[in-house]
């Protein structure tokens, strides 16, 4: 079965460092990580993601307007895009996230298991 | 004196004596006296009704009447007028009954002379006269007495109403100070939240993060190094509950400090109940605890948040099961309460919140050991805990709080008489067209 691609978004390097290190060794996944905000777009294109997780704060630019910038793309308007945050907790979002206002969230911390989920359910939408 | 006229009826039916006193009285020298004659009492009596007389002297042997008898009907025609009773000396005794009957004096006919009779009408005139100062200074006195009577019973009156006015105002001043006492708890309440809540975004952020990386980086060190080294695997094992322990204080405190809008919709409390119940039998089992719950099918659906009352429940029950680890009795109430008893167990804070029309109860108790009496005001406060070595944050009451109020819902939480805990969880129902 072919790796479905993976694409974080995120500020803390070692956190995607650590998440990529994680995913990859199930074998089930490939994974590209950006740490800058603003490239996110363009990483995407070369990448093509099934699947983005998004940080909320990063310092370059915020993750709500990256999932704008993303939506108002043709090439990933129809891309399952999940705000992987500490923003929310896990009471609020539950273990493999949740949909508020139209956009889906994860808390952090997470787990492989919590990801694997989360993108699991997502892309079988 | 010598000026002064003075009218004298003289009722008396032997003409020889009134000729006598007549006679006695035309030759008075200090007053002049004009003397009206009646032979029987009928005459005596249709005089006394045409004209003005100062004085009567009045025979007791009449024709048409005798005896003290006679007396009483000169004295019921004429009331102020002074009577001399005229009287023989057989009759004297009777005379002096007379006297003690009204009469102002008695005269023996056998002893008549001038001076006697003149001092006698004049004494009786004065008599009377000074009778009738006494009786209009008594009628004066009671007049006074009764104003004084009516001034004392208003001021009575009103200073009933002044003891009442005080109470009412007492009352009112102690609801006054209840109320300022209970707003103050909330201002403190509410600045504590204040607090916690910046201290909670900020602290999840910062938190959660490296969080976040220590929980991936122990699950790729739990899958690449051997398994053979039991030590490894403890310390990881450690990390990863340090971990989970640690993302659980945070999250306590973002629930706490949760200002996300409520998801509102009319549910009936029975199944929210029912799901915690659910999800907590298992601990039930295992700690020998017996479950006896009595829900009301009547009670109103109310406005909650399912998910967020579900988990006041989950936490209240929780909370029971804990304080029964060596088992005992749980018992879960559902009922409501409607009119003057809803308003009693949920009163109105202020005049601005609606009035109530009923009162939804959610009563859950245990037979544990209870709270000591002297922690019970702080149950609600963030971070105080009896279970800190148990892993307790001390939010979890704090958080039911916070949730009850965004719901306008009040919890209670009482010692039984008999052992255990007694926690009421208040939901008020408005009136059409309150809140």
């Amino acid at each position: 079965m072919e790796r479905k691609k993976v694409l974080i978004v995120d500020d803390e390097e070692q956190f995607t460092r650590m998440v990529k290190l994680n995913l990859e060794e199930t074998g089930d996944y490939s994974v590209t990580v950006e740490n800058k905000g603003r490239q996110a777009l363009s990483a995407a294109r070369s990448v093509k993601p099934d699947i983005i997780f998004l940080d909320i704060i990063m310092p370059d630019i915020d993750g709500p307007q990256v999932l704008k910038d993303f939506r108002d793309d043709p090439l990933f308007n129809k891309v399952p895009i999940v705000f992987l945050t500490a923003l929310v907790s896990q009471s609020e979002v539950g273990e493999r996230g949740a949909v508020i206002a139209g956009n889906a969230f994860l808390a952090k911390p997470v787990t492989t298991e919590q990801l694997v989920a989360c993108i699991r359910e997502n892309l079988r939408k | 004196m010598g000026e002064q006229k003075i009218k004298i009826l003289l009722i008396e039916d032997d003409a020889a004596v009134a000729q006598v006193i007549a006679a006695i009285f035309r030759k008075a020298t200090d007053f002049s006296v004009e003397v009206e004659f009646a032979g029987t009492l009928q005459q005596g009596e249709e005089c006394l009704r045409k004209k003005e007389v100062d004085a009567v002297f009045l025979d007791l042997t009449l024709p048409d009447s005798w005896g003290l008898e006679t007396v009483a009907k000169v004295q019921l025609l004429a009331p102020d007028l002074p009577i001399i009773v005229l009287t023989g000396i057989d009759d004297e005794a009777m005379a002096t009954n007379a006297v003690r009957a009204g009469a102002q004096d008695y005269i023996v006919k056998g002893h008549l002379d001038a001076g006697m009779l003149v001092r006698s009408v004049r004494y009786a005139i004065e008599r009377k006269h000074a009778e009738e100062a006494l009786r209009r200074a008594r009628d004066e006195l009671e007049v006074r007495v009764e104003e004084r009577t009516i001034e004392l019973r208003q001021a009575n009156e009103s200073l009933r109403e002044e003891v009442e006015e005080r109470k009412h105002a007492e009352q009112e001043l102690r609801i006054a100070h209840t109320k300022l006492k209970e707003t103050q708890a909330q201002l403190v309440q509410a600045a504590k939240m204040q607090v916690v809540g910046g201290l909670a975004s900020g602290v999840a952020h910062e938190v959660k993060n490296p969080l976040a990386i220590i929980l991936q980086g122990v699950e790729y060190l739990e899958k690449k190094i051997p398994r053979e080294e039991p030590n490894v695997t403890l310390t990881l094992g450690y990390i990863r509950n340090a971990v989970e322990r640690a993302d659980t204080i945070v999250r306590g405190l973002m629930d706490f400090a949760s200002i996300s809008q409520l998801n509102i919709s009319m549910q009936s409390l029975a199944p929210v109940l029912e799901k915690a119940l659910m999800l907590l039998k298992h601990q039930f089992d295992k700690q020998h605890i017996l479950l006896n719950k009595e829900i009301d099918g009547e009670i109103p659906e109310i406005a909650i948040d399912r998910n967020k009352i579900e988990q006041v429940f989950l936490n209240l029950l929780m909370n029971a099961t804990e304080a029964m680890a060596q088992g005992g009795n749980l018992s879960v109430k559902v009922f409501s309460l409607s009119g003057g008893k809803a308003r009693e167990l949920l009163p109105r804070r202020d005049n601005d919140e609606p009035d109530i029309n009923v009162c939804v109860v959610v009563e859950i108790e245990d037979s544990g050991p209870g709270i000591p009496a002297d922690m019970l005001d702080r149950i609600f406060d963030p971070f105080f805990t009896t279970k800190r070595t148990q892993g307790g944050t001390g939010l979890g009451l704090a958080i039911v709080r916070n949730i009850l109020e965004m719901h306008g819902a009040r919890i209670a939480v009482t010692l039984r008489n008999e052992g255990g805990t007694r926690v009421r969880v208040l939901f008020p129902v408005y009136k059409q067209g309150g809140a």
